[in-house]
């Protein structure tokens, strides 16, 4: 250190007795509680550092291409490491608390559950201790290391212990039923539809644009709603199990609700306006027609037109195009969108559908691997985008334990710890900005046993 | 020598400061007493919050099914909407008063009661740093979820909205805010990015408006551009109502003889808790409205009936000519 002379000293000792006073007047604002004084801040969250200290070596990094993508929960001393098992492929590695990596001698995966087993060689690792509490209560306070495993944060448990249902795994497009495309944009078929496209050398996706609003497919409104009323709403049973709702402003489609028919949207049907029923005739009658005269082959006036391609979707990967018209799922012909979508809601994410596709004269056939839908379609969720970074598989568990610690998709595979150091559960999946879902101690327990 | 002499000084500072500002020290039995008490009025808080609408909550907060619920929630004043009990079971029930500004609303359940009901927080007991739970439906009503709990602190408190890190989503507005008493203190309202960046309806915002939200008022809110009334002045907020900071010139307050120092305390009754308050008390008139102000002038509390201006247009220091 430089040899200071007097005056220098003094000055010195006065700043810093100054910056002491004015900073604890600042931090004495009882009007505005700082960012460290907060529940994850770093004052509160320090007081547990202590008990996460004690069990810092049960956690490791799950890397992949030298990324961390999840947390592991080490649960023998020889070396077996728990994790979420959908976050990654099969090139890992593990990083422990001493930041030595291993390569992982083998993988067994429990899909169901969402759970990987993997084991390192290694000796006198530190497993977890297991709770004994199957049922965590509302209120009770735990603690998860964060995705950076020396940091902990805290929350308490949310809701009601439960199962989360899976939900169906989508092709990742936009869809809408052939028929009605024809009828707003007055084609008398497809194949004029595609040299007036052509004429004009525009894209589709821009046609259509300019053409219709695509706000089609399950936008529900509810009651309480306010949403400008649009000038017609046309009601129409397109068959005993579909029940379509239009609304159009001007010349302007404005979107279609599919729904199953009801008492009182048939009600509300019967009593519309002679002129808007005119629709609901002239779709009747080509069905009519088809029924009746099966020969008359008018292929493109049945199935779902792709309107739209999600990148990263497993149509987008299985080669599936817009323009493209469905016509058969997996060897079941489809008349609509809601045909082709009850099909795919049977089935869940990572299996197989075989689209039958035209594409203007040519027949195909894509194998389309189903993803997330919530990965496919954020928007669809407000929640979902208010929420940030949140993890790509996240239902589907058969019982899970609802908290609000905040940490993020790479925290998964770590440990919920109470504040007597026990396991209560592993992280599995960052839900949205309010919940994180675990899974309790018992079930991962049971898994491993079965995985070993 | 001489770096022992700064270590010791500089570390002197820190250890003083600490002492000073180490009132609310944070440990493991804070949080332990912190659970106790929510555990302890967790039913009770659980059996009042309801399902409001088409994707909202509310709580109810008497016996004869009184219900708040964001502004937003509830909407226009003497609808007909169902809410749900945390049972499954619908309820038919009809809006009341709605109050925008602090995005306060009320709802009146019908049917037979007696209801299960929380108690309300009492007038200006929420402070910065206090604990405090959510209940609410983020995502929409769910049966065999039940309501979601979230337990954090109090960032701030203002008299048209609360700030705490209780983490919200879509389906939380109109949700209970409580005390660690199990009182209602608030009533979520909206969020921004941040995690911590959480708001909600303050419950004196419900207790200075009690009546006309009860009688199904659609209260006013501030009025835009040069259709705002105006008094003339600049305040602060102060210990109780707002200090007069500065009289602009040729200015309804100049006419009615406000002076700097005088501290306005109410605005047609309404009790003024902070400079929000007071624009908003203000600036919902329209330009000529008479408002009755009363304020406190050295020891002595007086009236005043005033005859607003109008609110000075943006850029208004170019007509000083500089």
């Amino acid at each position: 250190m430089l040899s200071l002379k007097k005056p220098t000293l003094i000055k010195m000792s006065l700043y810093a007795l100054f910056l002491g006073v004015v900073h604890s007047g600042y931090a004495a604002d009882s009007s505005y509680l700082d960012r460290a004084d907060r529940v994850n801040g770093w004052s509160t969250r320090s007081v547990f550092e202590p008990l996460y200290q004690k069990h810092r070596a049960s956690v490791v990094e799950i890397l992949e291409d030298g990324h961390q993508i999840a947390l592991g929960t080490v649960v023998s001393e020889d070396g077996f490491i728990v994790t979420k098992a959908s976050e990654f492929g099969m090139a890992l590695e593990v990083r422990d608390a001493a930041n030595q990596t291993y390569v992982p001698e083998f993988i067994s995966v429990d899909p169901k559950n969402d759970l990987a087993l993997l084991k390192i060689k290694a000796d006198g690792m530190k497993p977890v201790q297991w709770s004994d509490d199957a049922t965590p209560s509302m209120g009770q306070w735990m603690i998860s290391p964060h995705e950076d495993e020396t940091q902990v944060r805290v929350g308490v448990v949310s809701a009601t212990q439960r199962t989360i249902p899976k939900k169906p795994g989508a092709l990742g497009v936009q869809l809408m039923n052939v028929i009605d495309f024809l009828r707003f944009s007055s084609f008398k078929d497809f194949n004029e539809f595609r040299s007036k496209v052509d004429q004009q050398k525009r894209p589709v996706d821009q046609f259509l644009a300019e053409r219709l609003s695509l706000d089609d497919l399950d936008q529900d409104s509810g009651e309480g709603e306010n949403q400008d009323s649009p000038d017609v709403r046309i009601l129409e049973l397109l068959n005993d199990r579909i029940f379509r709702k239009t609304f159009v402003r001007g010349e302007q489609l404005e979107g279609i609700q599919l729904s199953k028919p009801t008492e009182e949207l048939l009600a509300k049907e019967a009593s519309q306006e002679e002129e808007d029923r005119f629709s609901y005739r002239s779709v009747l009658n080509l069905m009519i027609l088809e029924d009746a005269f099966p020969e008359l082959i008018i292929p493109q006036l049945k199935g779902g037109l792709i309107t739209g391609v999600r990148p990263d979707s497993g149509a987008e990967k299985a080669g599936v195009m817009l323009e493209d018209v469905v016509v058969a799922v997996n060897g079941q012909n489809v008349m609509t969108s809601s045909d082709i979508i009850q099909i795919v809601q049977q089935h869940g994410p990572g299996e197989n559908l075989k689209l039958q596709i035209h594409r203007g004269k040519q027949e195909l056939v894509k194998t389309v691997t189903l993803g997330y839908f919530d990965t496919a379609f954020p928007e669809l969720d407000v929640n979902i985008e208010l929420s940030g970074d949140i993890s790509d598989r996240r239902d589907g568990y058969q019982e899970v334990i609802q908290h609000e610690i905040p940490i993020p998709p790479k925290a998964m595979g770590g440990p919920l710890l109470d504040l007597e150091g026990r396991v209560v559960g592993v992280n599995i999946a960052r839900y949205n900005r309010v919940t994180t879902f675990a899974l309790p101690a018992a079930l991962v327990r049971a898994s491993i046993e079965k995985l070993k | 020598m001489r770096k022992t002499i700064v270590s010791l000084i500089l570390l002197g500072t820190i250890w003083a400061q600490a002492l000073i500002c180490g009132a609310d020290e944070p440990s493991v039995e804070v949080f332990l007493q912190t659970q106790r008490k929510v555990q302890a009025v967790l039913s009770k808080a659980l059996e009042s919050t309801i399902g409001v609408g088409s994707g909202g909550t509310g709580v109810i907060v008497s016996e004869d099914g009184l219900v708040l619920t964001a502004a937003h929630v509830s909407g226009e004043p003497g609808r007909r909407i169902t809410c749900r009990m945390p049972d499954g079971k619908r309820v038919r029930a009809k809006t009341l008063g709605r109050f925008d500004h602090a995005d306060a609303g009320m709802v009146r359940l019908e049917g037979e009661g007696p209801w299960p009901f929380s108690p309300l927080g009492p007038r200006k007991s929420v402070k910065a740093g206090q604990w405090c739970f959510v209940l609410g439906h983020p995502g929409g009503f769910d049966l065999d979820r039940g309501a979601v709990l979230r337990v954090g602190k109090v960032i701030f408190a203002r008299s048209d909205t609360i700030r705490t890190d209780c983490e919200l989503l879509r389906g939380d507005s109109g949700g209970p805010l409580f005390n660690l008493d199990g009182e209602v203190i608030g009533i979520n309202s909206r969020i921004g990015d941040p995690l911590d960046d959480n708001y909600h309806a303050p419950i004196d915002a419900f207790h200075k408006m009690w009546d006309p939200l009860l009688a199904g008022e659609d209260l006013p809110n501030t009025r835009r551009g040069s259709d705002r009334g105006d008094l003339g002045v600049d305040v602060e907020t102060h210990v109780k109502g707002v200090v007069v900071t500065r009289v602009r010139e040729n200015t309804a307050a100049v006419d009615a003889g406000i002076l700097v120092d005088d501290v306005i305390l109410s605005v047609d009754g309404y009790s003024i808790d902070d400079s929000s308050d007071y624009r908003w008390a203000i600036g919902k008139n329209r330009p000529g409205a008479s408002v009755n102000i009363e304020y406190l002038r050295g020891e002595s509390t007086s009236e005043l009936t005033v005859e607003l201006g109008e609110a000075p247009r943006r850029g208004r220091w170019r007509r000083r000519g500089f």
